[in-house]
């Protein structure tokens, strides 16, 4: 009983061990793809759908 | 389930776009109280309408000086009269991206975002207003290439560089459309007498006034008070004389512009010869001041298409795409 309560909390303390790991040292590539998210939410055919919303509206409203 | 919202809280205007939606209010950044019981009595057009109109009890003003919030009650609650007015109520609260001058303070800040939440946003970011301007304009920021944005405001005048997606350099003024209309009031009080009121002087800088000489030039008769007899009079001005009236001011965000073009790195200051400056905000669109910077710089200066919208529009985009774009407000940049 003893033996089967010590591998329960070694495995949970390994499995928080590993997890605070995880959490410390992000994968190398997430800034990357962070960055490259940042950039592609900025190129001019992502801007492009909020540019034509207002210039529909404003040909709506000179229509009315 | 609120829509969230970009807003530009200017000091000449306020613009706010709804996610999904677009632009759904654009008034006049004015407030017209009840002097004795501080109570709202109109906003936005209504309330511009009252500027030097008013009776003694009422008081129309434009909470915000300089891009920065003079009176924070008053602000809060034209805040809460916009977010009302566009759908906002106790139990739909948005989150809110508000577009601020570059050069603002920590207290400035505290103090927009602070009016922001107690007026009803979840969550209220910051974004300077030259890289909203530059989002808006539809500049390719996300390139590594120079990209030179002018946005000149009722209260500031800000010019940035932006490269792949950040900024380069920065050159902010507290100097804008509103110093024009005072230096055009000043003048007429001290060269010929008479009072006018800041919305004659806005008048007068829409129908003769420019920052370089300009084909077409008319002359514009305006009428105020006269100072020494107190009565009616009108006087003939010329655009000459609103020219000279206007350039310290205008030599100042001439000078700002010329200031950001020196902390610009090499690499990028050869964009701007191709790529030129581009020119937003409602003072951008004072006559001859494109020509007078392109003079002076050497530089081609061109004009957004939506100079007024510039802003908000990029907000708007910032709002859409709110989880990609959080490093763009201000501090959250890592």
């Amino acid at each position: 009983m003893t033996v089967v309560l010590v591998v329960i909390i070694v495995v949970i303390a390994l499995v928080f061990v590993v997890l605070i790991a995880s959490r410390r040292t992000p994968a190398s590539n997430d800034g990357v793809d962070d960055f490259r998210r940042h950039l592609d939410a900025l190129s001019p055919e992502s801007r492009q759908q909020v540019i034509d919303r207002v210039q529909n509206r404003e040909e709506d409203d000179d229509g009315a | 389930m609120a829509r969230d919202l970009a807003i530009d809280l200017g000091t000449a205007n306020t613009l706010v776009y709804m996610k999904g939606r677009g632009i759904v209010l654009n008034e006049p950044s004015v407030i017209a109280l009840n002097r004795q019981t501080g109570e709202v009595l109109a906003t936005g057009h209504e309330a511009w309408h009252m500027i030097g109109r008013t009776p003694g009890y009422i008081v129309a003003v434009r909470p915000l000086r300089g891009g920065a919030i003079t009176d924070f009650d008053v602000t809060e609650r034209m805040i809460r009269l916009l977010l009302q007015r566009v759908g906002v109520s106790r139990f739909t609260r948005p989150k809110v991206v508000i577009c601020v001058p570059s050069a603002i303070t920590e207290v400035e800040r505290r103090a927009v975002t602070d009016a922001a939440r107690r007026a009803g946003a979840a969550d209220a970011q910051l974004i300077e207003q030259p890289m909203a301007a530059a989002i808006g304009a539809n500049l390719p920021i996300d390139e590594p290439v120079g990209n030179m944005v002018i946005d000149i405001g009722g209260g500031t005048s800000e010019t940035a560089v932006i490269s792949l997606g950040g900024i380069v350099a920065l050159e902010a003024v507290r100097v804008g459309s509103f110093d024009i209309d005072n230096a055009i009031q000043n003048y007429v009080r001290r060269e010929h007498g008479i009072a006018i009121g800041e919305r004659t002087a806005e008048e007068i800088k829409v129908a003769i006034g420019s920052a370089a000489e300009t084909p077409d030039e008319v002359e514009a008769e305006v009428s105020g008070r006269d100072l020494m007899q107190g009565l009616p009079k009108t006087v003939i001005l010329t655009p000459e004389e609103i020219r000279y009236a206007i350039d310290d001011v205008v030599t100042q965000i001439v000078q700002s512009v010329v200031r950001c073009l020196a902390k610009a790195p090499p690499e990028l200051a050869q964009d701007f010869l191709v790529r030129g400056m581009y020119l937003v905000g409602g003072g951008g669109l004072l006559r001859g001041l494109a020509d007078r910077i392109e003079r002076e710089t050497q530089v081609p200066v061109r004009m957004s298409n939506m100079p007024l919208e510039a802003v908000v529009l990029g907000a708007g985009h910032c709002i859409e795409n709110y989880d990609a774009l959080k490093r763009m407000f201000m501090g959250q940049r890592r």
